[in-house]
Order: structure tokens, then C-alpha cells, then sequence
């Protein structure tokens, strides 16, 4: 662990994208501290305004805060994404412990259940789950979770694959370990590594297929600010007021892009082949 | 495996398709063959359609995508005018009897279908017979819900029989929704012939429709232009940007959109007072909107200058339940109580109503549109100043219809055409049996006003039956009406003599000319 650390603490991208997702999350948890206005109060007579020391970003349609809406709007992206991402790494870890260590049919049903999902385009499925579920934060968060389960049953599969035929496991069965031990406590630590990474990557796609759903009119629900739903608003307003496009984009970019390259960099790190690159 | 396959290819396919819609029209007029004519010294008016035509069928199609193409494609007995008087049009003139309950129309001799056919009084007839039967499902059913029997008794006369007088009546016989149609042809969205201006020419879904003029078109001089093409581009900023290019020559724009152009130096901004307003309905039957003080605390609330100002930026007027367009009838805004904005007023009735506290509801709306995105936004805020916590919800288009249909909302943000006619705007979307009361809003005085003022032949007496249904309406407040909007067209200066109204796009349209 201790050069896992060290590694991490040489690697710039890791520690920049570390940064910057640290601080995003700080602007998300004390949103209501830092966000100089409600993020749903009007201020009538300040529609559609540019950068000015009362909104530092400007404002919207309504005469919102736009900085305000960007703030709140980080808590909504990383709640849909980190919860989300929970629930697809929940069932996919389950799913793909199964399947890999017991093989046969057990994995056929489940590897094919899983390419039943995998046949639809992703913001296909989000958005047909969304629609009979119907528009929401939560529904999202589900939708979303479920859509990816499979690439996260098909990454704990392959790690169960290559370690369950190894000496540790052979003599955990030979001393007669129990199925559950032996799945948990000695497949499952050799797991977490490509967990660990495929999650952080993962984090990203929800956070877009969230703004996507949102852009719709089916994710987040309005005046709740979500980036993808201040953009969509924004479209109308994209020449009186170039702001409120502008700032949820960039917000939205430096996120995904964080999230990215942190995911790769701790891939590089945490496998071995990568780290000559 | 491969079934799968195919599947999800289809389905991706599907919505790449999807996603490249938005962008440029892949329909290039200057590419496109059809509209090689204005080379040959024929004139083309080329116009931006948001929407695809789902059906060509005037009596079954209501969709405002159809309605403008099929407008133009056939005629009505009659129509109306800039000032929504009723003019002549198949038919040259009408008379009624003393009882108000006989209708005899005078067609014009020598029209023509665009088959060759001439048009006569069996036409007629069968076009309003096709219209009440009740397998046809007509759109303007309901509107001739009086006729009693229809006469041919020759070639050019055709006679109504009314089962009581019915002071709508002509005024709806000037709808689309009454276009007079061959009898020799079955299948009407699959063939449009009718004796209009234009003739269909060709339909490509989701790239353009294209019509020609009608050569033998009976009214002289009309139309003046050679053929419309109606490029479908469903976006805004697409249609804006066609519009500063020259790629199209008309188009409708928002009020945002209308301000950006008022500085182009080729498009000129033509407005008119639409017919439309944005309402709040609000379910009469569910608690606690069944108290009908808390449905007033609501409209006291409500601050619908912020609306005005917010949603249509300036662009739109107070409203009643009839469009201020509707000059004669609609009554002054400053006549309903309820209009202004009180939040002291609007607690105290909650307070009265057993609710000191609010209560926590939901507005519905639809996705599609951003101006009834933004309506339920501001009233949300306003509705907090009273303490009704309301929760949005955006449907899909599909199911927002579903919704409105169930009879079973709770709030709902949407908007109306409050008709040519007071009867359609009142009786139509608040009478108990009427066919829009999805309110479950029932009151037995409003329905036996409104009754009346159908049946009675007299304008003064029919004026003062209206206000009171209006009064009525608006203090029992099963609808909030909001705001009306201004409409706006963005025309290029190559076109001339288009002057839009809320008699509608046809009526501009046959007058309107491209210079050469």
C-alpha cells in the first residue's frame, strides 16, 4: 500500500485530478456555505446578466445565480454519479463473483442476461427506463445504475477467471473453506484493483448520461439546477446571454475530464504493464 | 445472437438518427431539384416548418404541423378575416332564417377540385355528413353538435336544419377542421385533393413537403406565388440561422429569437396578437383544489406581469379565458378581482380553507416546450411566497397528453387556443359535457349560460351572456388563464405583401409574393 502512495504521489496527472475533484466535492458538500445566493431565488430585475460583483457568473432567464446553480449543480452530478456507480458496482460485483467462480450455467444465464443489456446503446436504456419509471433524481440514479451493471459484472468475471484456479485458492479449498469465504475473503481483495479503476471511469459516463437525461426535461427536475438541464435552458439564451452556457459546460468538462484521468492514472499505477508508459 | 444483432443495430441507428436531426437540414434548397424553378422564372416561397405533417386528413388531423399544409389545400364554406368577421369563401353567400334554425348557403359556381372535378352541393353534403359521423372521429365533431339534417336541394344550394339556433355555427364553418372534401376520394392522408390554392405536390417525411400552385384556383389572382416548400427543420436555432442565411424565406420565431433578428438587415419582424394563452389548470376534484378558495388563494399567488415579463419577455398580453384577440368578446382583465397579485389576500383564504400552513403538490408540464417549462418555474417561486410547496414534473410529450386526458392531475402547466368563437373558448373547455373540461370543474349555471348564449340569435343579449360566463369561470377558477403571447414571424425582404393575424397563416399566406 505504502508504494502504491508513493507512486501515486509521483504520478502529476493523479495528484492534479485528485486535486481538483477534492475541491468539487468540497463545493458540493458545503454548497449551502459557499453559493453566494439561493439557486432558486429570482431576482426579477436581474434577467440574463453578465459577470457582475453581486453574481459573479451572471444570471439566468429567472434572474438566478448562475455560480450558485453551478455549485448546487456539483452536488447533483456527484450524488447521481457516486451513487449510481454504487449500485452498478454493487450488483456487478455480486453478479461477476458468481458467474466467474462457479461457471457453467450459473454464468451462462447471468453473462447472457448481461449481453441482453449490453445489446442496448446506453442512453437508450437509461432513457426507456426513465420514461416508464418516470422523470426524477432518484429514477435516475436507477436507471442509470442498472444500465451499467454489466461492464462492471464483466470486469469482476475476468479478474475471478484469472486468479480462481490459483495455489491460494486450490488450499483455502483444501483446508475447507466455506464458498462464501473463499469468494469474499480470497477472490474478492484481487478483484478491487480493476473495481477501483473501472469506478472512477464509470463515475464520468453516469455524470454524462445524467446531463443527457436532464437536457431531455427527464432527469433532474427543474428549479432543481443540474448542469445538463442549465445547459439545455441555456440553448435558448445562447446569444443574449453566452454565460449560462459557457460556465455549466466548462464545469461539466473539468469534472468528466478529472474523473477520466484520474481513473487512467490509477490504472497505470495499479497495473504493472502500464507503468513503463 | 444474430437477431440481437440486427436489433441493436436498428436501434442504435435509430438514435443516431435521432441525434443528427438537430443539426443542418440535409434538404439544401439550393441543391435540391424542386426548387430549380425559381431558375425557370417561376416564383417559390420557401418556409421553415418545427414540425413534420402527421396526416393530411382535415377532418381527422388536428395537429397544427397538418393543419397549415391542409389549410391550404382545401377550402371551407367559409372563412374569416383579419378582423374574425366571416367572409365568403366556397360559399358566396348565406342566409337564415327568422327561428335561427335553417341555414342556406349559395356556393360558388365553376370551382374545381384539383382532379377536374367541379365541386357542388352533394360535396357539401357529404364532407359535413363524413364530419358528424361519429366513425369518422372528426375533429370538428362537437362543433356542428346542432345540425339536424343536411339538403341539396340543387347543384349550387346546400341547406342546413338546425335542431337549435346555433350563434357559432357560421363562424364554424370556416374552420380547416370543416374543409370541404371529394366524396370520390377514401383515403385522405393518403391523397389531398381539394379545391384550395394549392395543389400537394410531393411529401418527403421529415425533409420538406412541397406544394404548387392551383392553377384554376377560383378566387382571381390568388395565389400569387408558383409553389411553397415547407422545410422541416424542428430546431430554433437551425430555423434561426436558415432565415439570416436566406436559406428559407418565412419562418416562426420566439420572442428571444425575435429580438436577435430585429437588427438583421434582410429579415423584417412581422407580430400579431395570437389567439393562445398559457393557463394553470388546476383538478377541481382533488384535495384540497376542491375548495374553491383555495383555487382563488392560488390566483391571488400568482404575479402574472412576472410572467408576462419573465416567460414572454414583455411579449404577450393579460388574459381571460378568451384571448384578448378576441376583441368583441374577451372581457377586460381589470374586471376579474382575482387578477391582482396579493400574497396577504392568498394566505388569509388558505388560512380560511382549514390550510394556514399550505400544503405540498405537483405541476405537471411538458418537456417539449420551454415556454411552459419556464411558466411552471416562475409559479413554483410563487406559489412558495404562499406556502404551497409545488414539485415539477416534465413529461414527454405523449405522456403529457395521457396525463391531461386522465382527468386525474393535480396542477398543470399548458396552453390553449381559445378559438375564433366565444363558444369554443367557454362551453368547449368548461362546460360540464364539454369535450376539453378535463377539470372535472362542473357548474351548473356556467354550463345553462353558456347554453344560452349558443342559442340566442341576439348579439347584445349573447355579449352580456359571455361576460358572465367569464366572471364566472374565472372566480370559480378551474383554469388560471396567464398570459396570451404575441407570435412572431421572421420574413426576408424578398417577400412581399405577408401581413400574419390571427386569422391565421393561410390567410397571409395567398396574398404574400417573392420578388424575382
Amino acid at each position: 500500500m505504502n508504494t502504491f502512495i508513493q507512486r501515486f504521489a509521483q504520478n502529476k496527472t493523479a495528484v492534479a485530478c485528485l486535486f481538483i475533484l477534492v475541491l468539487i466535492t468540497l463545493a458540493a458538500v458545503f454548497a449551502p456555505f459557499i453559493a453566494p445566493h439561493d439557486p432558486t431565488q429570482m431576482f426579477q430585475e436581474s434577467r440574463l446578466q453578465g459577470s457582475s460583483s453581486d453574481y459573479l457568473l451572471g444570471t439566468d432567464q429567472f434572474g438566478r445565480d448562475l455560480l450558485s446553480r453551478i455549485i448546487y449543480g456539483a452536488r447533483v452530478s456527484l450524488w447521481v454519479g457516486l451513487s449510481s456507480v454504487f449500485i452498478s458496482a454493487a450488483f456487478g460485483t455480486v453478479f461477476g463473483l458468481l458467474a466467474g467462480y462457479f461457471g457453467k450455467w450459473i454464468d451462462s444465464l447471468l453473462m447472457r442476461l448481461m449481453d441482453v443489456l449490453f445489446a442496448f446503446p446506453e442512453i437508450l436504456l437509461a432513457l426507456a427506463i426513465v420514461a416508464a419509471l418516470g422523470p426524477g433524481t432518484s429514477n435516475t440514479i436507477l436507471a442509470i445504475g442498472i444500465v451499467n451493471i454489466p461492464i462492471f459484472t464483466r470486469t469482476v468475471r475476468g479478474a475471478v477467471l484469472s486468479v480462481k484456479n490459483l495455489e491460494f485458492v486450490e488450499s483455502a479449498k483444501a483446508i475447507g473453506a466455506k464458498t462464501g469465504r473463499i469468494l469474499f475473503r480470497e477472490i474478492f481483495p484481487n478483484v478491487t484493483a480493476p473495481l477501483l479503476v473501472q469506478a472512477s471511469l464509470a463515475i464520468s459516463g453516469a455524470i454524462l448520461t445524467e446531463s443527457a437525461l436532464s437536457f431531455l426535461g427527464l432527469g433532474v427536475q427543474p428549479p432543481d439546477p443540474s448542469w445538463g438541464g442549465m445547459i439545455s435552458e441555456a440553448r435558448r439564451y445562447m446569444e443574449l446571454a453566452p454565460g449560462m452556457i459557457v460556465w455549466p459546460s466548462v464545469a461539466m468538462t473539468v469534472t468528466i475530464l478529472a474523473f477520466n484521468l484520474f481513473g487512467d492514472a490509477v490504472r497505470d499505477i495499479l497495473d504493472p504493464r502500464h507503468r513503463s508508459k | 445472437m444474430k437477431k440481437r444483432f440486427i436489433a441493436s443495430l436498428f436501434l442504435s441507428a435509430s438514435l443516431l438518427l435521432t441525434a443528427c436531426s438537430g443539426g443542418g437540414s440535409s434538404a439544401d434548397p439550393a441543391k435540391n431539384p424542386d426548387s430549380q424553378a425559381g431558375a425557370t422564372g417561376s416564383t417559390q416561397l420557401v418556409i421553415a416548418a418545427d414540425q413534420d405533417p402527421v396526416g393530411l386528413d382535415p377532418h381527422k388531423v388536428p395537429a397544427v404541423s397538418s393543419n397549415r399544409i391542409y389549410s391550404l389545400v382545401y377550402d371551407s364554406l367559409t372563412k374569416l378575416d383579419d378582423n374574425m368577421s366571416v367572409v365568403p369563401a366556397l360559399a358566396d353567400s348565406w342566409k337564415l332564417s327568422d327561428d335561427g334554425k335553417t341555414v342556406t348557403f349559395k356556393l360558388h359556381e365553376g370551382v374545381k377540385f384539383h382532379n377536374g372535378r367541379e365541386m357542388t352541393s352533394d360535396d357539401v353534403k357529404y364532407s359535413f355528413e363524413r364530419i358528424l359521423n361519429p366513425d369518422t372521429g372528426a375533429v370538428a365533431k362537437s362543433y356542428f353538435s346542432s345540425v339536424d339534417a343536411i339538403e341539396a336541394p340543387d347543384k349550387y344550394t346546400v341547406v342546413f336544419k338546425l335542431k337549435t339556433p346555433d350563434a357559432a355555427f357560421l363562424a364554424n364553418t370556416a374552420s380547416a377542421y370543416a374543409s370541404i372534401v371529394p366524396k370520390e376520394v377514401t383515403d385522405l392522408n393518403k391523397e389531398a385533393v381539394g379545391t384550395g390554392p394549392f395543389e400537394l405536390e410531393k411529401m418527403e417525411s421529415g425533409q420538406y413537403v412541397l406544394l404548387k400552385k392551383n392553377p384554376n384556383y377560383f378566387v382571381e389572382g390568388m395565389p400569387k406565388v408558383d409553389s411553397i416548400k415547407f422545410q422541416i427543420m424542428k430546431d430554433e436555432a437551425e430555423r434561426l440561422a436558415a432565415i439570416r442565411t436566406g436559406k428559407v424565406d418565412l419562418t416562426t420565431v420566439s420572442a428571444d429569437s425575435a429580438k436577435l433578428l430585429e437588427s438583421s438587415k434582410n429579415v423584417t419582424i412581422k407580430n400579431y396578437q395570437s389567439m393562445e394563452y398559457s393557463y394553470l389548470g388546476i383538478n377541481v376534484a382533488k384535495k384540497p383544489f376542491d375548495d374553491p378558495r383555495v383555487r382563488q388563494a392560488i390566483s391571488y399567488a400568482v404575479d402574472r406581469n412576472q410572467l408576462v415579463q419573465t416567460v414572454w419577455k414583455g411579449q404577450a398580453a393579460l388574459t381571460g379565458p378568451l384571448s384578448p384577440a378576441q376583441t368583441i368578446w374577451a372581457l377586460d382583465t381589470t374586471e376579474y378581482p382575482s387578477y391582482e397579485h396579493n400574497v396577504e389576500k392568498a394566505k388569509q383564504l388558505l388560512a380560511e380553507a382549514g390550510l394556514p400552513n399550505g400544503f405540498n403538490t405537483v405541476i405537471e408540464t411538458a418537456s417539449t416546450y420551454p415556454d411552459m417549462i419556464e411558466t411552471a418555474q416562475v409559479l413554483q417561486q410563487q406559489l412558495k411566497a404562499v406556502g404551497i410547496n409545488a414539485e415539477i414534473k416534465q413529461l414527454e410529450w405523449g405522456n403529457y397528453i395521457e396525463t391531461w386526458k386522465s382527468k386525474d392531475m393535480d396542477l398543470l402547466v399548458g396552453r390553449n387556443t381559445s378559438g375564433v368563437d366565444p363558444d369554443r373558448s367557454l362551453r368547449f373547455f368548461f362546460s360540464s359535457e364539454g369535450s376539453a373540461n378535463v377539470w372535472n370543474y362542473s357548474n351548473a349555471k356556467f354550463d345553462e349560460l353558456v347554453q344560452k348564449a349558443l342559442e340566442a340569435t341576439d348579439q347584445t343579449e349573447r355579449k352580456k351572456l359571455y361576460d358572465e360566463a367569464q366572471k364566472l369561470v374565472v372566480e370559480d377558477a378551474p383554469n388560471l388563464f396567464l398570459a396570451s403571447p404575441q407570435n412572431f414571424y421572421a420574413v426576408s425582404d424578398k417577400v412581399e405583401g405577408f401581413t400574419p393575424s390571427a386569422a391565421g397563416e393561410v390567410y397571409a399566406l395567398v396574398k404574400a409574393s417573392v420578388k424575382k
